[in-house]
């Protein structure tokens, strides 16, 4: 299997006057396609700037990420923000719905930056809440949904542009134990459909869900 | 793209739908600015078209003088002076005198008072007067001081209702004397925007009215006319210079409609200067809250543009959207501000019972003018937007 993520020696340094705060020591780490892939690891480890800095939304303090054996150091904002819409799909804690975007707007929402027609939109996002069973909520506004509502709602937005690598950061986090398992085999059966996945917990019980699981403590990969 | 546009769109509309009161306070200034700029360019069309109207009934060519009693001005000031005139100046096409006096005038039973003028023949040359029926008496009758009289549509209505006065006699009092006059002619009544109304006076020769009228060598006005290709109004500062090294400057007023219509262009001018500050400053202001509500949306909606910029948002995605939002600010401001310019333009133009007009260039510049605050206020914050750090943006609550 080929290799979509590679991280080299990835550093990331917080200085903050006196004290430097190193959120992320030396990460190694290559994510083969098709993989479920949890990081697991103790608050303030630094999975959530692992997964930022794979996702492309932060970037290392030195050591650099390959994705699909192109480095992305060096990069422009803009041509991180065109891996950020194809290549990568964002999970959140949070959900991060836009609150005045209906479910089926949000979902459509990042094609409208890939220049897909507006019907193109519509049908591709529908698909993608078909996929994720919330066909029933289309023009529900996102107050309107419960938590597990809206993380499949955010599931379905980072699904819609087909990107190669599902990064989630805590996603069930935010839900009781019985969400969080519907959510988890979600993932699961995205994954049979071929898609990357990496989800961030600090729960044994989702991480032994996944087929392989990176531990990180105190910003290094604890073996 | 188009999609993309469609949706900034709504999201602005949104935005301002969500923060009605914002909204509205935050147009106020573009609103104003853009309401005194339609209201300018209006105002000025219109005081240009009525001045126009005005004065291209003819006379705009026409300076008049009339002496003052002053120390010297009575020797200079006489008849002859209008030759003196004509050679002194190349560009005076014709110079008449003009002496009135209010006399009455009386045809069978019927009297009535009015202006008796006398003057020179080429009089209705110069006011391009027309004729209800007639004509104008001739030369020869003003140097043979003859009894004759052309009769402004007043006089003739109400001394010869319904009968045509001329060739009929008509007796003028003047003091404690009195002429029979032979009526020539009846002047049309002269145009309602005119400046000048000949309607009720009567006119009769320079000669006969010295000769009979008023014995004395003083002229009440001088009539110059500037032949065509000189500047009436740059004429008639020479003609003013040279008066005032004969005469002292109480010896005499002069009066050109060229002159007067520069004096009022000029305090139209201080008024669309006034009022175009005013639409300057309010503009200015207006741009300068439009910036500071945007930086305040987009401070409020850091986190929004985090997600869009992790759902694959450009920065100029984000710079555009935000730019539209401000422009749609500006815009909808500057709506408010064409229709309550119109309204105003349309108060002035009643009040001062002018036909109502609207500049359609005004309205377009107000939308121009809208769009420009909007686009030149929305760079610096939509700017700003866009390079926001995505992770910072998005870990904002
Ligand atoms: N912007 C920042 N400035 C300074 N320090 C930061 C910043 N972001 C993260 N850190 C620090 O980096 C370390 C790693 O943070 P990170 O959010 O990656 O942890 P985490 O493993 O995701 O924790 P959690 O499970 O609580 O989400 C923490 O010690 C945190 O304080
Ligand atoms: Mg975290």
């Amino acid at each position: 299997m080929s290799c979509v993520i590679r991280a080299v020696d990835i550093r990331k340094i917080y200085s903050m006057g006196e004290v430097e705060v190193r959120a992320l020591d030396g990460v190694s780490a290559e994510i083969e396609s098709g993989e479920l892939l949890s990081i697991i690891g103790p608050s303030g480890s630094g999975k959530s700037t692992l997964m930022n800095i794979i996702g492309c939304l932060d970037i290392p303090t030195s050591g650099h990420i390959e994705i699909d054996g192109v480095r992305t150091s060096g990069m422009s904002e803009k041509e991180l923000s065109n891996i950020r819409g194809k290549k990568v799909g964002f999970v959140f804690q949070q959900y991060n719905l836009l609150s005045y975007l209906t479910v089926i707007e949000n979902v459509a929402l990042p094609l409208i930056y890939q220049n897909v027609g507006s019907r193109e939109r519509l049908e591709r996002a529908a698909a993608a809440l078909e996929k994720v069973g919330l066909s029933n909520r289309l023009h529900h506004l996102p107050r309107e949904l419960s938590g597990g509502q809206k993380q499949r709602t955010a599931i379905a937005r980072s699904i819609v542009a087909e990107p190669s690598i599902i990064l989630a950061d805590e996603p069930t986090g935010a839900l009781d134990s019985r969400t969080g398992l519907e959510i988890m085999s979600l993932f699961a059966k995205l994954n049979e459909d071929g898609a990357t996945i990496i989800i961030v917990t600090h729960d044994n019980s989702i991480a032994g869900m996944c087929r392989r699981t990176i531990r990180i403590k105190d910003g290094r990969i604890d073996e | 793209m188009s999609g993309f546009y469609k949706e900034c769109i709504r999201m602005a509309i949104h935005t301002m739908k969500s923060n009605k009161l914002r909204t509205a306070l935050s147009v106020l200034g573009v609103m104003i600015g853009v309401a005194a700029l339609v209201v300018i360019l209006s105002l000025g069309d219109s005081v240009t078209s009525n001045m126009m109207s005005t004065f291209s009934e003819g006379g705009i060519d026409v300076i008049t003088i009339m002496p003052q009693k002053s120390r010297n001005s009575r020797e200079v000031l006489n008849e002859s002076f209008t030759s003196e005139l004509k050679s002194k100046f190349q560009s005076i096409e014709d110079c008449i005198v003009t002496n009135s006096q209010n006399c009455s005038f009386r045809y069978m039973s019927e009297t009535l008072s009015g202006n008796v003028i006398g003057t020179y023949s080429a009089m209705d040359d110069f006011y391009s007067l027309k004729f209800d029926s007639g004509k104008w008496w001739s030369l020869e009758d003003n140097i043979n001081s003859r009894l004759v009289c052309a009769i402004g549509c007043d006089v003739a209505e109400k001394l010869f209702p319904g009968e045509d006065p001329v060739g009929k006699q008509m007796k003028i009092f003047y003091r404690n004397k009195a002429g029979i006059y032979t009526i020539t002619g009846v002047i049309s009544k002269t145009d309602s925007t005119s400046s000048i109304s000949f309607d009720g006076s009567v006119f009769i020769p320079f000669n006969t009215f010295t000769a009979k009228v008023r014995r004395s060598a003083n002229v009440d006005s001088y009539i110059i006319r500037i032949a065509e290709g000189w500047d009436p109004s740059v004429e008639s500062g020479k003609i003013e210079e040279y008066l005032s090294s004969l005469v002292s400057s109480d010896g005499y007023m002069l009066f050109s409609l060229s002159s007067l219509r520069e004096t009022i262009s000029k305090g139209m001018g201080t008024v669309t200067m006034f009022i175009a500050l005013i639409g300057g400053i309010s503009l200015l202001v207006g741009g300068i809250g439009i910036m500071n509500i945007m930086l305040v949306s987009v401070a409020e909606r850091t986190k929004e543009i985090g997600i869009l910029k992790a759902i694959g948002a450009q920065p100029v995605n984000i710079e555009i959207q935000f730019l539209i939002e401000a422009v749609f600010l500006t815009l909808f401001g500057g709506l408010l501000g064409i229709s309550l310019g119109i309204v105003l333009a349309l108060l002035v133009d009643y009040i001062l019972v002018w036909p109502l007009s609207v500049s359609v260039v005004s309205v377009f510049a107000g939308l121009v003018f809208s769009v420009l605050v909007g686009v030149f206020f929305g760079v610096y914050p939509a700017r700003k937007a866009s390079r926001l750090n995505p992770i910072d943006a998005l870990s904002r609550d």
